[in-house]
């Protein structure tokens, strides 16, 4: 099962760092992703490993909260790393584009802001 | 309009930072009202016991094992304040749903050192902190449902006293 964490987090990985403010990057640590500011570590989440938990959730519903909560602790790192709003322009006005994701058959897509309308989506990774 | 997150967070960062003030300056109390730089409307923050306590030294404390039954009967996740004898944990909701937390040790310089943290939602992990600084997040309200219990399991090891810290069970209910 652990495979599935750390191939996510890699593929998370390589999705985010088309995305992030220049002089930052996200890297795949095992089943965590880390933020480095250059080569310094601000920060980052390790919630893809609740995919390898075993409880009453079903492996979709893991991956897609593990997901959220993985974009959520880097979306933080990167808004205190810029002192502002990110993904998307700064400053006052809009709300701030939340990160979320869903399962479509064998696809995870993944998105901030609105579904329908979103800020931008990463391409989308395949879970099956 | 939803508070940005980031506005959250320094909220979240004040708020602990005043009711460790607080805790330091003389005895705990039950509750204590505060205005909250979360919302327009004064709000209650209370503070109950689940903070950090410190561990015998040479234990190990561990996040496996705990009881991972929801206890629907905690207090507000608005603002809560759990506290123990060596650190405490800070948990607030901001008005779009988002539960922000953080936990840190009374003494700043007992911070360094390894955390690890769990974060439950209804008993079910719903993220994870593994870590060498204090540690803060936020949790969307996709996954913190409102009615929802909100609960926090953490282990440090301070560099400095070389003990191990362990959380006291703690949660609270999501507004």
């Amino acid at each position: 099962m652990d495979a599935l964490s750390r191939d996510l987090a890699a593929k998370l990985a390589d999705r985010l760092n088309q995305i992030v403010p220049t002089g930052l990057s996200v890297r795949p640590e095992n089943a965590a992703l880390t933020v480095y500011s250059g080569d310094q570590n601000i920060g980052g989440s390790a919630a893809l490993t609740i995919i390898d938990n075993e409880d009453s959730r079903s492996l979709e519903e893991k991956i897609e909260t593990a997901v959220t909560s993985t974009l959520s602790g880097i979306q933080d790192c990167i808004i205190e790393a810029l002192t502002g709003s990110w993904p998307g322009q700064s400053g006052p006005g809009p709300d701030l584009p939340l990160p979320d994701c869903r399962i479509v058959g064998d696809q995870l897509r993944i998105w901030f802001g609105d579904e329908k309308e979103p800020v931008i989506s990463l391409p989308s990774i395949g879970v099956h | 309009m939803r508070m940005p997150k980031i506005l959250a967070r320094r909220c979240q960062i004040a708020v602990g930072g005043a009711v460790v003030a607080m805790l330091l300056a003389g005895p705990v109390v039950a509750t204590s009202a505060s205005a909250s730089p979360l919302s327009d409307q004064p709000i209650t923050s209370i503070n109950v016991q689940g903070g950090m306590v410190p561990e015998a030294r040479g234990v190990v404390p561990s996040l496996n094992g705990q009881d991972l039954s929801p206890d629907l009967s905690g207090p507000s996740c608005r603002s809560v304040t759990f506290y123990g004898s060596a650190g405490a944990i800070y948990v607030q909701t901001s008005p779009g749903g988002y539960v922000t937390w953080g936990i840190y040790m009374y003494n700043s310089a007992l911070n360094p050192g390894p955390w690890l943290v769990n974060v439950m939602v209804n008993g079910k992990q719903v993220d994870h902190k593994s870590q060498e600084y204090a540690p803060h997040a936020s949790v969307p309200p996709k996954i913190a449902k409102k009615g929802s219990y909100f609960s926090l399991y953490a282990v440090h090891y301070s560099v400095v006293t070389e003990i191990w810290y362990g959380s006291v069970p703690n949660g609270c209910i999501v507004p």
